[in-house]
C-alpha cells in the first residue's frame, strides 16, 4: 500500500496536532489545503493555456495560425512571404552574460527581494520564402516576458509545500500573479458578454447610427480559438432591412447583411427566404410580419446587382481592401474571402475556412436575423447583458494571450512593413533576391522592428494600460491589472476571486448594471461587494463557483442530437421548431417538445458521463414562452464559462450547471424544498452562494444583511498575518498582528482554506455595558492591562528602496557615478557613525528617528586604469524623513543581474512598532467597528463573580439599530467554546425556529455552570458594588483594523502656505491644514463664536498685514520709498501712494520752496511728493489676491478705511452702531473691523 | 506567534503552559477541554489564550537566514562537547 498522503479533508475543529505538524513539517507530497489552490487556479490555468505542455496547441499557436503568412513586394516585384512558426517561452533564468551564478534559475522570491520582474526569455521562430524559393527559418528573441507564478513556465509549478518553503515561499503559495518590479500584480477578471451567443438588445443609442435605425439589434461576441474576439452586430432598420455592423481597428463599418449572406455561400433569394421564414408548408409562412419584411429585405438588395458569391466577394474585397491592409498581390475576390475569414462569425472558422464552415456562418446569420425579426415583432424578449446569464469571464491569461497575439500580428504586418520600406530606402540597390538581403533580413531588418514583446507586456502589467490598435474588442483601455496587496490573507485571496464589470460601467450614471440580479445565484456572492463607488461592479465569485479554462470534448454532441431527432429544416414559428445550438453553431432544429426531451436526455448522460457527453457541458434549454427569451437549446463546451456544482436528484451525484441554463432549471435550495416532479437539482449547501470571505462571517444569517457586507470590507482591512515568509518579502507596506489567534467560532471552511496559517484577530472577552461614558458612539474601551499584556499589538513594515541610478528607464550606462559607503579618507560625522556601519549602511536593529541618516554614498569617477575613485571627499546621506520612530529590520544590497556591477541599489526594511493607542480602530466580525477611546486601568474595570474582567467594553447602543444578532450568538458560542474546549461551528443556516442557536449555546453555558442567557452579575471596578442588572459578557473574535491614528492625525498651527493666496496648503504629508469649510463656518457663526471664527479663518489662515492708501483706498498703488542715501537696505522707511503722489518733474512751475510735505524717491530715482496718507491694515491674503485679479480685468476696488468715509446714499437713516459696518462681501468676514468694501 | 506570557484579561501566566498543553493533546490524545482542566485553567479568559493560540513561530523558523541554523547547531555541539 502506498504511504498515506497528506490529509486534505477538514472540519471546524482546532486540529491542533495536525496543524502543528503542518507547521513543523510542511508536506512533501501536496498541499493540505487544495480548496485554496482551486480558488486561484483559473488564473494559472488560463496562463498555462498560452504555452501548454504535452504538445497540445496553445493559444499562441492558434493565434499564429490566424495571423497566417504576410506577403511583401520589393521594388522589382519579388515576393517575400513571412510567417511566425512558433513562439517559445523559457523559464526565468540568469542571463548568459552573468559568468558568476552557479544556480542559473531565478526564483520568484529573488525577484521580490530584488524589486525585479519575474520573467523568461520569449523566442519566436520565423520562416520566410522568396518567390516560391525554399523556406528559410530563423529565430529571434522577443524580449523577456513576465511569467505568472506557479504557472507551467514557473519554477514553482507543482512544488510541494516543503520545497516551496525551501525556495523561500509561503508553504501555501498560491501563484496566479505576476511579479513586476518586485510588486505582485494580478490581471483582473472581467465580465464580458457571453461568447458565440446572439444577444437580443434594445438600446436607444442604436438609433444614432443613422436614419431609419431602430433600437433593436442582435449582438454576438464571436471568439476565435486563440481567445481573441470580434463582435458582430445586426441592426434592425425601420423598413425591415438588416445591416451588419462590426468594428475593425477601432472604426465601425456597416454592411448590408444580404451582402454578407450572398458572399458566404452560393445562394439565391428563395433559399434565404426559406432559411428565414421556413419551408412553404410551415407555420412560419403565416407570419406576415416576417414575410413582408423579408420580401423587402430581398427586394432592396437588388440595387447592388450582385448575384453570385464571386461577384459579392469581389465587391466586398474592393471596398475593404484598404481597411484590411492586405498586400497588393491579392485579388478582390481573395480580399473578400479574407474579410469573411477575419470578421464574420469568426468562431465558426477563421483559419483555412472551408465551404462547410461558410455554410455554418450562413446558417448562423440567418438564425440571428430570425431572432432579430422576432425581437422587432415583440415575439421575443430582450436579453439582459448585465445578467450573469449572458456573461462570461475574461481570464487574465487569455487577455495576456490576446495582447501577445496582437503585438505579434502588428510586428509582422506593420512594423516589418515599415522596416522593409526603411531598408529599401537606405539600400535602394538591393532586392529580396540579393545576397545582402538574405544576410540582413533576420538581423538588421528585424532589429529595426519593435520586436520587444516582453516590454509591452511588462508595461501592461505594471500600469494596467492596454496599448492596442484594435482595442481587443474591449470597452476599456486601462485598469486591467491591480496590485495583489498582501495586507492580510483575506484581502490577498479576495483579489483572485474578484470579478469586475469593467471600468466603462464605473462612469455610467445609470445604476442598473450594479443591481444584484437573481441570475447571479451561486455564481457571484450577494454579500461580498464593496460599498461606495465600485458597489455592484466589483463582485466576488461564490466559493464553489469555478471557471472553465479549457473547452471540453463535445464532438459527439452533433451526432447525438441528430439521433435524438434534430433535423435540418426549420421554420420561423417557435412553436414549430426551435434551434439546437452548440458553441454558436447550429446543429439542428426540433420541435419544442422534442427539445425538452433532448435536453433532459443530454442532462442525464452528462451527469452519468455516458455517450461522450462531458459533465462540464452547459445545456441551456430555453423553453418556448409567450414573449419570453428566444427558445432553443444552447449548449456550450468552451472556456471562460462559470460553472458550479449542484446535486442532480435522479442520480444523487454532482452536476455542474452554468449561468445560462440555471434560470430555466428548478434547483431546490435545501432538501426539504425539493418539489417532487419539478425539482431536478438541489444545492449541496446553501452557503455555496457565499464567497470565501462571506463564509467567514460567523452566523451571518442572524445579521442584518448590510452588516455582513461591512464585515467583508473590514475583513480585508484587518491587520493580520500577511505572510509567514516575511523575511523574504519587500512589500512597500505590510501590517502584522503580533498575537494572532484562531477564532473559537468558525466554519469548517476556515480550516479548509487554511486561514490558521494567517491569523487575523484575537479572541477578546467583550462586555456589553455602558460603563465609563467613554464608550459612546461606537467607541470602545480596552482594558489597559490587556493592552500591556499584548492584546492587539502590531507592527508595520515599510520598505525603502534607495537607488543611486538617476533614471531606471534609460539604458543602464556602464559608467558608475555613485557608490554606497563613506567617501574614503574623509572625516565621518559622529551622528552618522552611530547609525551607520563601516560600509555606509545602517546597523540592523538600529533605532531611527526623523532626520537620521539611512545610508551614505559618495561620487566616484574612473581614473586612468579604470579604477573608481572618489575625488571630492564628500559623503552624502539619505535621510529618514518620516516623523515616526522605527527600527532597521533588514538591509539588502542589490547588485545587477549580470553580477559584474557595483551595487547601485539597496533596499531597507523598516519596522515600526504599533501598540494599540487611543484612536485606533477595531471591529468584530459583524460589521461592528469602533474606535478605542480609553485604555481603562484594570483596577477600575468591572469584574464578574469568577473574577473575569473584560478586554473590551462596548456600548449596548451599538445593537438595537444595527441588529447584529450574530455577534450575540458568537459571544455565547465563544464563551461556551472556551469553557468546554470546543471549536464552535458557525456555518450559517444551521439553526431554525425549533432549534435555536441561543438555546443550543445557552445549554452549553448552563452545563458549564454559567447563565443560560450569557449574562453574568458584575461588580463596578470603582465602587465594588454589584450592578443592578447582569451584564452580557462573552468571547468575541476581534480584528484590529489598519486605520490607525498614527497614520492619520493632522496638527498644524502655522506652516506651508499656497503662495498666491497665503492660505494653508492641503495634505497631511506636507503639514497642511484641514479646511474649515462653508458649513463649518456656518456652525461657528451660529454658535456666536466670533473670536474662534476669526482665529480659524484669518489668524491661522491667510492673515496678512498690508499697506493701503487711505485717500484713494487702494492696495495696489502703495510702494515703499527708496532712500538714495541708505542704499539697498531692506528696512522700509516709509510707504507712499504713487497714485495720490505727484511726480516732481511733472509739476509745472515747480518751486521747491513752496512744496508742502516731504519729497520721496522711488526705485527708478524719480522724485515724488504727496501720497503720504498710508497706513497698514490686517486683511486676508485672499482679499489682496482678488483685488489683483479684478484689477487685471479692469475693475478697481476702493476700500474705505473709516465709516466716516462711506458714501451715504438714499434717505437719511439712523446711524449704525459704533464700530463695524459690514456690507455683503463675496468671501470671508474680514478682520480689523475697519474695512468696508463698496 | 509565541504564546503570550500572561492571559490578556486576568494576568494568569500562560507562557509556560503551551508546551505542556501541546504534549497532552499531541502525545496523550486528550481533548482540549480536559487538557486545559489539567493545566488548571479555570476562567474562560485564560482558556481561550491557550486553546486558540496559533504557534506561528514554528512556521517563521523555517525561514531563518542561510547558514544560521548550521551555526546554531555548531554552537550547540561545542557546548555539548565537553559534557559528552
Amino acid at each position: 500500500m502506498a504511504p498515506k498522503g497528506t490529509d486534505t479533508n477538514w472540519d471546524h475543529e482546532f486540529n491542533l496536532p495536525r496543524r502543528q505538524n503542518l507547521f513543523r513539517n510542511p508536506p512533501t507530497d501536496h498541499t493540505a489545503y487544495p480548496a485554496l489552490q482551486e480558488a486561484v487556479n483559473p488564473h494559472i490555468e488560463s496562463f498555462n493555456a498560452l504555452f501548454p505542455d504535452g504538445g497540445r496547441k496553445g493559444l499562441i499557436d492558434h493565434g499564429l495560425a490566424e495571423i497566417g503568412t504576410k506577403t511583401y513586394l520589393d521594388p522589382e516585384k519579388n515576393r517575400l512571404t513571412v510567417r511566425c512558426k512558433a513562439v517559445m517561452l523559457q523559464k526565468s533564468q540568469v542571463p548568459p552574460s552573468n559568468k558568476f551564478a552557479k544556480n542559473r534559475e531565478i526564483l520568484p522570491a529573488e525577484c521580490r527581494e530584488r524589486h525585479a520582474t519575474y520573467r523568461g526569455k520569449l523566442m519566436a521562430t520565423f520562416e520566410y520564402r522568396i518567390n516560391n524559393g525554399d523556406p528559410v527559418e530563423f529565430v529571434r528573441e522577443l524580449g523577456q516576458l513576465p511569467i505568472m507564478v506557479k504557472s507551467n513556465r514557473c519554477h514553482l509549478q507543482n512544488n510541494s509545500p516543503a520545497l516551496l518553503v525551501k525556495r523561500k515561499e509561503e508553504s501555501e503559495e498560491l501563484g496566479g500573479y505576476f511579479i513586476v518590479n518586485g510588486i505582485e500584480k494580478i490581471i483582473r477578471l472581467l465580465l464580458v458578454n457571453r461568447r458565440n451567443f446572439p444577444l437580443a438588445i434594445n438600446r436607444p443609442s442604436f438609433t444614432n447610427r443613422g436614419p431609419s435605425y431602430t433600437p433593436y439589434g442582435i449582438i454576438l461576441r464571436s471568439v476565435r480559438p486563440d481567445e481573441t474576439s470580434q463582435t458582430n452586430v445586426l441592426h434592425y432598420l425601420e423598413d425591415g432591412n438588416v445591416t451588419f455592423r462590426f468594428s475593425w481597428r477601432k472604426n465601425e463599418y456597416l454592411v448590408p447583411v444580404m451582402m454578407v449572406l450572398k458572399a458566404l455561400v452560393e445562394t439565391n433569394d428563395r433559399e434565404i427566404f426559406e432559411g428565414l421564414v421556413g419551408p412553404p408548408n410551415s407555420k412560419g409562412v403565416e407570419n406576415t410580419f416576417l414575410t413582408d419584411r423579408v420580401e423587402l429585405l430581398l427586394r432592396t438588395y437588388k440595387v447592388y446587382g450582385l448575384y453570385s458569391k464571386t461577384q459579392t466577394r469581389a465587391y466586398l474585397g474592393e471596398k475593404f481592401r484598404v481597411v484590411m491592409g492586405v498586400p497588393d498581390t491579392m485579388s478582390n475576390f481573395e480580399v473578400g474571402t479574407e474579410f469573411l475569414r477575419k470578421i464574420v462569425l469568426v468562431h465558426l472558422g477563421c483559419v483555412n475556412v472551408t465551404e462547410e464552415q461558410d455554410t455554418d456562418k450562413f446558417k448562423m446569420l440567418l438564425f440571428m436575423m430570425r431572432k432579430l425579426y422576432a425581437l422587432a415583432a415583440g415575439d421575443c424578449a430582450v436579453d439582459n447583458p448585465d445578467a450573469v446569464q449572458n456573461q462570461e469571464i475574461l481570464l487574465g491569461g487569455f487577455l495576456y494571450a490576446q495582447i501577445l497575439k496582437e503585438r505579434m500580428d502588428e510586428l509582422l504586418s506593420y512594423n516589418l512593413k515599415e522596416a522593409l520600406r526603411d531598408y529599401f530606402f537606405r539600400n535602394n540597390t538591393t532586392t529580396f533576391v540579393s545576397e545582402q538581403f538574405a544576410k540582413d533580413f533576420p538581423i538588421k531588418i528585424f532589429r529595426r522592428t519593435n520586436e520587444n514583446l516582453g516590454n509591452t507586456l511588462e508595461y501592461f502589467l505594471s500600469t494596467g494600460n492596454l496599448v492596442s490598435a484594435s482595442g481587443l474588442d474591449l470597452q476599456q483601455t486601462s485598469g486591467f491589472t491591480v496590485v495583489a496587496e498582501k495586507l492580510n490573507f483575506l484581502r490577498f485571496i479576495s483579489h483572485f476571486r474578484a470579478v469586475h464589470r469593467g471600468s466603462f460601467f464605473a462612469q455610467l450614471k445609470t445604476t442598473t448594471v450594479r443591481k444584484l440580479l437573481p441570475e447571479s445565484w451561486g455564481f457571484l456572492c450577494p454579500v461580498h461587494t464593496p460599498d461606495g463607488s465600485p458597489c455592484g461592479l466589483l463582485n466576488h465569485l461564490a466559493h464553489k463557483c469555478r471557471i472553465m479554462t479549457d473547452s471540453v470534448d463535445a464532438s459527439q454532441i452533433p451526432r447525438l442530437a441528430v439521433e435524438l431527432g434534430a433535423v435540418d429544416i426549420s421554420s420561423a414559428a417557435t412553436d414549430e421548431s426551435v434551434v439546437v445550438m452548440l458553441d454558436g453553431k447550429i446543429i439542428g432544429w426540433c420541435t419544442p417538445d422534442e427539445s425538452q426531451r433532448l435536453a433532459e436526455t443530454f442532462r442525464h448522460w452528462k451527469v452519468l458521463g455516458n455517450q461522450g457527453v462531458p459533465k462540464e457541458l452547459e445545456i441551456g434549454l430555453v423553453p418556448p414562452s409567450n414573449g419570453g427569451s428566444y427558445p432553443g437549446i444552447y449548449m456550450s463546451s468552451v472556456a471562460s464559462r462559470m460553472v458550479r456544482p449542484v446535486k442532480y436528484l435522479p442520480t444523487g451525484t454532482e452536476d455542474l450547471v452554468g449561468p445560462l441554463e440555471q434560470p430555466y432549471m428548478s434547483i431546490a435550495c435545501t432538501e426539504p424544498e425539493v418539489v417532487p416532479g419539478e425539482s431536478s437539482h438541489v444545492e449541496f449547501d446553501p452557503t455555496h452562494i457565499l464567497s470565501i470571505l462571506a463564509n467567514m462571517t460567523p452566523f451571518s444569517d442572524f445579521n442584518q444583511s448590510p452588516r455582513n457586507m461591512y464585515q467583508c470590507q473590514m475583513g480585508k482591512q484587518t491587520m493580520g498575518t500577511p505572510a509567514t515568509a516575511l523575511r523574504h518579502r519587500t512589500d512597500n507596506k505590510m501590517y502584522r498582528l503580533q498575537t494572532g489567534q484562531t477564532p473559537i467560532v468558525r466554519s469548517p471552511l476556515h480550516n479548509a482554506y487554511g486561514f490558521d496559517n494567517f491569523p487575523n484577530g484575537m479572541n477578546a472577552v467583550v462586555a456589553v455595558i455602558s460603563y465609563t461614558g467613554y464608550d459612546m458612539d461606537d467607541a470602545m474601551i480596552i482594558n489597559k492591562s490587556a493592552h500591556e499584556r499584548g492584546f492587539g499589538w502590531g507592527t508595520i513594515y515599510k520598505t525603502k528602496k534607495i537607488t543611486l541610478k538617476d533614471d531606471s528607464r534609460t539604458k543602464a550606462t556602464k559608467n558608475i557615478q555613485k557608490m554606497f559607503g563613506f567617501a574614503p579618507g574623509a572625516p565621518i560625522k559622529a551622528a552618522a557613525r552611530g547609525i551607520l556601519d563601516d560600509d555606509g549602511l545602517p546597523h540592523v536593529g538600529q533605532l531611527i528617528r526623523e532626520g537620521d541618516v539611512l545610508c551614505a554614498w559618495h561620487t566616484v569617477s574612473a581614473d586612468y586604469s579604470g579604477q573608481l575613485i572618489n575625488r571630492d571627499g564628500i559623503t552624502h546621506f539619505e535621510k529618514y524623513k518620516e516623523a515616526e520612530e522605527c527600527f532597521i529590520d533588514e538591509v539588502r544590497v542589490i547588485g545587477s543581474e549580470n553580477g559584474n556591477e557595483v551595487a547601485q541599489t539597496i533596499s531597507i526594511k523598516l519596522r515600526i512598532p504599533r501598540q494599540p493607542i487611543i484612536g485606533d480602530k477595531f471591529s468584530s466580525r459583524h460589521g461592528q467597528k469602533g474606535v478605542c477611546s480609553q485604555k481603562w486601568p484594570a483596577i477600575d474595570m468591572p469584574f464578574s463573580e469568577s473574577g473575569i474582567q473584560p478586554d473590551v467594553i462596548i456600548n449596548p447602543h451599538a445593537f438595537p439599530s444595527r441588529m447584529t444578532i450574530g455577534m450575540f450568538v458568537e459571544s455565547l458560542a465563544g464563551k461556551a467554546g472556551a469553557l468546554h474546549g470546543l471549536a464552535q461551528d458557525s456555518t450559517p443556516f444551521r439553526f431554525d425556529e425549533e432549534n435555536t442557536a441561543g438555546d443550543y449555546f445557552g445549554h452549553q453555558l448552563m452545563k458549564a455552570g454559567y447563565n443560560y442567557h450569557g449574562n453574568e452579575p458584575m461588580y463596578s471596578g470603582i465602587t465594588g458594588e454589584e450592578f443592578s442588572c447582569d451584564i452580557y459578557i462573552g468571547v468575541v473574535y476581534y480584528q484590529r483594523l489598519r486605520h490607525m491614528v498614527n497614520d492619520k492625525y493632522q496638527v498644524r498651527t502655522t506652516g506651508p502656505v499656497v503662495p498666491t493666496t497665503g492660505q494653508p496648503i492641503k495634505g497631511r504629508k506636507k503639514g497642511g491644514g484641514i479646511r474649515v469649510g462653508e458649513m463649518e463656518r456656518d456652525a461657528l457663526l451660529a454658535h456666536g463664536t466670533a473670536f474662534l471664527l476669526q482665529d480659524r479663518l484669518l489668524n491661522c489662515s491667510d492673515y496678512s498685514r498690508s499697506w493701503i492708501c487711505r485717500s484713494c483706498g487702494s492696495f495696489l498703488s502703495v510702494q515703499p520709498t527708496v532712500s538714495p542715501f541708505i542704499g539697498k537696505r531692506k528696512a522700509v522707511t516709509a510707504v507712499r501712494c504713487r497714485n495720490c503722489a505727484k511726480r516732481l518733474d511733472q509739476i509745472e512751475d515747480l518751486d521747491l520752496m513752496k512744496v508742502e510735505g516731504e519729497i520721496w524717491e522711488d526705485g527708478q530715482g524719480q522724485q515724488w511728493i504727496g501720497g503720504d496718507d498710508t497706513t497698514t491694515v490686517v486683511v486676508p491674503g485672499a482679499l489682496k489676491f482678488l483685488d489683483v485679479e479684478l484689477a487685471a480685468m479692469g475693475v478697481k476696488l476702493k476700500y474705505r478705511l473709516d465709516p466716516k468715509d462711506a458714501v451715504r446714499r438714499g434717505p437719511l437713516r439712523q446711524k449704525a452702531l459704533e464700530g463695524l459696518q459690514m456690507e455683503k462681501s463675496a468671501f470671508k468676514p474680514m478682520a480689523g473691523g475697519m474695512i468696508t468694501v463698496q | 506567534m509565541i504564546i503570550p506570557v500572561r492571559c490578556f484579561s486576568c494576568g494568569k501566566v500562560t507562557g509556560d503552559l503551551w508546551e505542556r498543553y501541546l504534549r497532552m493533546i499531541e502525545d496523550e490524545g486528550m481533548q482540549e477541554g480536559d487538557a486545559m482542566d489539567r493545566l488548571g485553567l479555570k476562567r474562560y479568559c485564560c482558556r481561550r489564550m491557550v486553546m486558540t493560540h496559533v504557534d506561528l513561530i514554528e512556521k517563521l523558523l523555517k525561514y531563518t537566514p542561510d547558514g544560521r541554523n548550521e551555526k546554531k547547531i555548531e554552537i550547540q555541539q561545542r557546548k555539548d562537547g565537553p559534557q559528552a
